[in-house]
């Protein structure tokens, strides 16, 4: 190119040269046409010079961009969105991102389908269906073969040299507990979103959606998040409603420990649940977050709450008493008993021998209005406030009545969900104040922040003494572990059937706190529809959510720091 | 003149060339370095993240759970019980022979010796809270060794 451009160059110098001594002799014209002559060298050397410029230019330019283009490529290959680990409180693995190959085909550019298929089904068997053949024969620019394939397969059918078949590498979400805190955790679609749980929460709270379509990939650039949950507790708590639930052919079960101080859900388990490795399962009858998404009649467990209300209103004291005997009739219903005293009782007794007169009594001293106030300020009357999507609103009666305020003071007529239960047992554990769930670590600080008083100190005391007592000569018995004093309140609620509470089909859960001289976490453990054992002979709560309360306590308490004592008097029932 | 300056220019330019040439060599070179680093880095980061999940499915407490139910009459580990939980209050302080604990032989023949050991209440903890309080930590009775032992562990 040199050579031509100094070729070019001789020539006009050359003709300039000569010029001078040929201008006087042929005249103007010969003189105008040499000027025209130069004006277009002129021009014609701008050109190259411009053109040349811009090669040097480009060129500049591209020894430049070098490394960005290389960039780009590698964030070219991952198809599915990176998203943040999820730990537990201890930072052990809840979910993770692990690199998978999927394979894909570019039809167009395949020479020999049947050649293809053939050398492919010899790794993948399933290759061999018509709709593969109906793919690769399709012309298209791009089809997937099969995502998620195995490091081996891919190698192998790397190995065979297949033209127009290829890889690219994958995010998949990885759950290693399997089905262990499902219903929290939560899973994802094939193209890693969040489509339940906390996994669905960072999704919305982080916007990864949007930022996957808007084409920006992150890749580990995401700090993992941490999770209030402690994975072994968590595994505690399923293991031990799994063996109630097998041992009293209960249809589901639920189990919930809420730290008491910081609101932090430490373990919520509800079966029967579903591995999110396979969210397929996620979408089988039976398999639904019973703890959050679904509301029940909780039953005698509300007496805590009752007892909570009249207690704080100041209208009743520990030492009042309330007639049981008989029954309490509205109009043509009849309130009963189940484990009748027949006689009066005082407010403990009530507590203890869970008489659904005495919680009617209590109840209509304070008054419907004060009962649906108290219930609203503990949260019965609006969805959890927690980071779960998976909420239901309760259900309550939407006109105010005596008769419906003495049915919800012992847990008929009103639907919440348990851990709606458990939440509101929260203040009345830890000096009255209400502290929304979480399922991210927080601390007592924080929580603080966030705490709303909702009863007097007073009143949380007497409830820890009423927890006391029922754990030690009342229904409760049963929940209590040597060392861990375990108080609670036991509920045997009758389900619905068709209308009308059906006797042989029941609703039973134990509403525990630990240790009940300083009470640390709320335990609630729930079987529905648990059947009763042939030895024992009846299927109420204190026979067997009460066990399995004890049975988690015993395993969880020293891993939460819990110190075993048994130099503390036993609570007594105060003579009046 | 102009010649030696210009043989000293076309020196000059052919040796910057010859630089410029082996810079962008250079530089070609680190980039690629610094690509399969990263590329490497990136693996990595991958294999760890797969380890770690390898790690947390061997670690599930389901399966220790399994695994400790299977070999329990090889391993017998049993679940904690409350009354096997105890704190530095509950542990009383080794009986100290009269003599230092020589006396009397080793072992199972001190057993026959005879010799009553001193006794002597106080916990490990109590004795603990002195040697914080007090610069002279041996209360009387009491063998100088564990306290020692005691300081150099507890400061």
């Amino acid at each position: 190119m040199d050579a031509f451009a100094t070729d070019f160059h001789r020539g006009p110098a050359a003709e300039e040269t000569s010029a001078p001594t040929q201008a006087p002799a042929r005249g103007k014209t010969r003189r105008s046409a040499a000027a025209a002559g130069r004006t277009r060298v002129k021009v014609a050397m701008l050109g190259f010079v411009a053109i040349y410029g811009a090669i040097a230019g480009k060129l500049v330019y591209l020894g430049l961009k070098g490394p960005e283009h290389s960039n780009t490529l590698g964030a070219a290959i991952v198809q599915s969105s990176p998203r943040p680990d999820l730990l537990d409180r201890n930072g052990e693995v809840l979910a993770t991102d692990i690199k998978t190959s999927s394979l894909f085909a570019e039809p167009r550019r395949i020479l020999d389908v049947d050649e293809a298929i053939e050398a492919l089904s010899s790794v993948l068997p399933d290759m061999r269906e018509p709709s593969v053949r109906h793919k690769l024969k399709s012309g298209a620019g791009f089809v997937w073969l099969k995502r998620e394939i195995t490091p081996e397969q891919r190698f192998r059918i790397h190995r065979l040299g297949i033209p127009g078949i290829g890889f690219l590498d994958e995010n998949k979400r990885f759950y290693p507990g399997g089905g262990m805190a499902s219903h929290v955790v939560g899973h994802v679609n094939v193209d890693n979103q969040g489509i339940a749980g906390i996994e669905k929460y960072i999704d919305d709270e982080m916007n990864l959606n949007e930022l996957h379509k808007l084409g920006i990939v992150a890749d580990r650039g995401l700090k993992a998040r941490k999770l209030s949950l402690d994975l072994r507790v968590q595994h505690v708590v399923r293991d031990e409603i799994a063996a109630a639930k097998e041992r009293f052919h209960a249809v589901a079960a639920v189990g919930i420990v809420l730290d008491v101080h910081t609101g932090e859900v430490i373990a919520m388990s509800s079966l029967p649940d579903y591995d999110p490795n396979n969210p397929a399962e996620a979408l089988e009858k039976d398999r639904m977050n019973r703890a959050t998404a679904g509301v029940f009649e909780m039953g005698s467990v509300f007496k805590t709450f009752n007892s909570a209300m009249a207690l704080d209103s100041g209208r009743v004291s520990l030492n009042d008493s309330f007639d049981a005997r008989g029954g309490l009739a509205f109009g043509g219903q009849r309130i009963s008993d189940f484990h009748g005293k027949n006689r009066i009782l005082s407010v403990p007794e009530i507590f203890i021998y869970s008489s659904n007169i005495g919680s009617a009594r209590m109840a209509l001293k304070v008054g419907p209005q004060g009962q649906y106030d108290f219930f609203t300020k503990i949260g019965f009357h609006s969805k959890i406030k927690t980071e779960l999507p998976e909420v239901a609103l309760p259900l309550w009666p939407k006109r105010l009545s005596e008769v419906s305020s003495a049915t919800q003071s012992f847990g008929h007529g009103i639907s919440v969900s348990p851990m709606h239960t458990a939440a509101a047992t929260i203040p009345l554990m830890n000096g009255g104040k209400m502290i929304p769930p979480t399922f991210f670590v927080r601390s007592r600080a924080e929580a603080d922040a966030l705490a709303v008083q909702v009863v007097k100190p007073e009143t949380s005391e007497k409830m820890k003494y009423l927890f006391k007592l029922n754990g030690q000569i009342g229904s409760g018995t049963r929940a209590d572990v040597a060392g861990y004093r375990v108080g609670g309140k036991t509920g045997t609620a009758e389900k619905i059937e068709n209308g009308r509470y059906a006797s042989n089909k029941r609703f039973n859960s134990y509403l525990a706190a630990f240790p009940i001289d300083d009470p640390q976490y709320v335990v609630l453990a729930v079987l529905d529809e648990p059947k009763a054992e042939k030895e024992i002979g009846a299927a109420t709560a204190g026979l067997n959510a009460a066990p399995t309360v004890a049975a988690i306590v015993k395993r969880i308490a020293p891993m939460l720091n819990v110190p075993p004592r048994f130099d503390l008097a036993p609570a007594t029932l105060a003579s009046n | 003149m102009m010649r030696t300056v210009n043989i000293i220019l076309i020196g000059g330019m052919m040796a910057g060339a010859g630089v410029v040439y082996f810079l962008k060599y250079e530089a070609e070179h680190a980039t690629t370095r610094v690509a399969q680093l990263s590329r490497q880095i990136q693996q990595e980061r991958e294999a760890i993240a797969t380890l770690r999940a390898e790690w947390s499915l061997l670690n599930q407490p389901k399966r220790l759970q399994e695994m400790a139910d299977r070999y329990h009459t090889y391993l017998e580990l049993e679940p904690l019980d409350p009354n096997q939980v105890a704190t530095l209050d509950d542990i009383p302080f080794r009986q100290v022979m009269p003599d230092g604990g020589t006396a009397g032989g080793k072992g199972p023949e001190r057993l026959f010796a005879g010799v009553k050991p001193i006794e002597h209440t106080g916990t490990i903890r109590k004795s603990t809270d002195r040697v914080g309080k007090t610069d002279k930590p041996e209360p009387k009775g009491v063998d100088p060794k564990p306290n020692d032992l005691l300081n150099t562990i507890i400061r």
